[in-house]
């Protein structure tokens, strides 16, 4: 079965680049594999890339929020980047605020902020 | 401007009809009022020319002769006199009360100005119906209709004008909840956005999306929202300046408000919003500098 979010690994930092169109079941699928890579690579550090998500309902932003509360669970720190402007402006109108996650607007700036919190 | 106010100020279901009712200008007072068109239209000019003429009725402090537009004014008075006396119940007798009121709101003609003429103007007629009428108690009918129909015209002029102030500062106040609002840009990746006037939730939208597009477009990490510019905060406007800043947040950009007055950070305390979710600085000056603290993190 083919992965819809491809998940890469540099060192103990792990990338997930979210793909446009998930279903509520690849957003599902995700979510198991990075918990199962951050466990079997050790990653200490992950940023998850939804800059190609165009679209999000309700189900996606609390999995969003989910996803990072897990990854935290699991003992890494976790960056959400390229929040889109619309998509910004979803979360907030659905009331979804990821208090205590980090956000970055690009790959860069997501990677700089894992690394001065550490 | 004339068609906005006559959809606003709507003329009554049973048409004039009713507001004579309200008044008691029964047919025979409508009558009698019309019988006295002849004699309104012989003095109208001599009851306008003394009104402004004596002592107090109307001179404007360092005013040399008439002020430009009062000659307008006046034709539109007596125009507006004369009509009284038509007594009409048709749809033009409304629609000229609709002008006379817009026309009190455009030159600025005080309700109390306006009465004050029409006051006069009906005890001077009054005064000539009693020089010239040989049957006492049939003038002192008249006088009364006359009363009646006058204060139900007055009452329709008054009304069509506090209407047409209404729909000016309703427009108004829309031309500036329309002002656009600039994002700026102060150095690389700090933007700067001052608000301007009245924040309402179309506004703030396109404020915020304005903020969150220029943030993606410049890579923006850092805006400095100030409001010094905002006159009032309510509940509303203060859940919208959350909403832009949770959404900045979101994308990653790290946001300061700046310009919040003595009273509207009271306001803000008393609907209960905290310092914490507004990230506030005490002025400009000091919000452009924390912002450029948070970038260098």
């Amino acid at each position: 079965m083919g992965r819809r979010v491809p998940i890469v690994s540099q060192g103990d930092l792990l990338i997930a680049a979210v793909q446009e169109e998930l279903s509520d079941s690849d957003i599902q699928e995700m979510q198991n594999h990075i918990l199962l890579e951050v466990a079997r690579l050790s990653a200490t550090k992950v940023i998850l890339d939804v800059s190609l998500l165009d679209v999000i309902d309700s189900f996606g932003t609390r999995m969003l929020s989910d996803i990072a509360a897990s990854v935290s669970l699991r003992g890494a720190k976790i960056a959400i980047v390229g929040i889109r402007p619309e998509i910004a402006m979803a979360m907030v109108l659905l009331g979804l605020k990821l208090e205590n996650i980090p956000t970055a607007l690009n790959l860069d700036h997501g990677i700089a902020i894992l690394r001065d919190g550490s | 401007m004339n068609e906005v106010i006559s959809s606003t100020l709507q003329s009554p279901s049973k048409g004039l009809r009713e507001v004579w009712g309200w008044f008691d200008v029964s047919q025979d007072d409508r009558v009698r009022v019309s019988g006295l068109l002849p004699l309104a239209e012989q003095n109208i000019e001599a009851i306008l020319e003394e009104f402004y003429s004596r002592e107090g009725g109307y001179d404007r402090p360092g005013g040399d002769g008439p002020p430009h537009g009062m000659q307008d004014v006046r034709d539109e008075q007596r125009r507006h006199l004369l009509e009284l006396f038509e007594a009409g119940l048709d749809q033009k007798s409304f629609q000229d009360r609709v002008r006379a009121g817009l026309f009190n709101e455009n030159y600025g003609i005080s309700p109390s100005f306006y009465l004050g003429l029409y006051t006069f103007a009906i005890n001077r007629i009054c005064d000539l119906l009693r020089q010239e009428a040989e049957d006492e108690a049939g003038a002192l009918e008249t006088e009364k209709a006359l009363r009646k129909a006058a204060a139900c015209h007055q009452a329709m002029t008054i009304e069509a004008f506090s209407a047409a102030r209404t729909d000016a500062i309703e427009q108004r106040e829309r031309q500036l909840s329309e002002l656009p609002t600039p994002v700026l840009r102060l150095q690389a990746g700090l933007l700067l956005v001052p608000v301007v006037g009245v924040l309402d939730s179309h506004r703030s939208r396109l404020l915020t999306m304005q903020i969150l597009d220029a943030i993606r477009e410049q890579n923006a990490r850092a805006v400095v929202l100030d409001i010094t510019g905002v006159a009032a905060v309510d509940s509303m406007v203060a859940n919208h300046l959350i909403q832009t800043m949770t959404a900045t947040r979101l994308m990653g950009a790290h946001s300061v408000l700046t310009g919040i007055s003595a009273e509207v950070a009271q306001s803000l305390v008393k609907i209960g919003v905290t310092g914490e979710a507004l990230n506030p600085a005490g002025d400009l000056e000091r919000g452009v500098e924390t912002a450029r603290k948070l970038l260098e993190r």
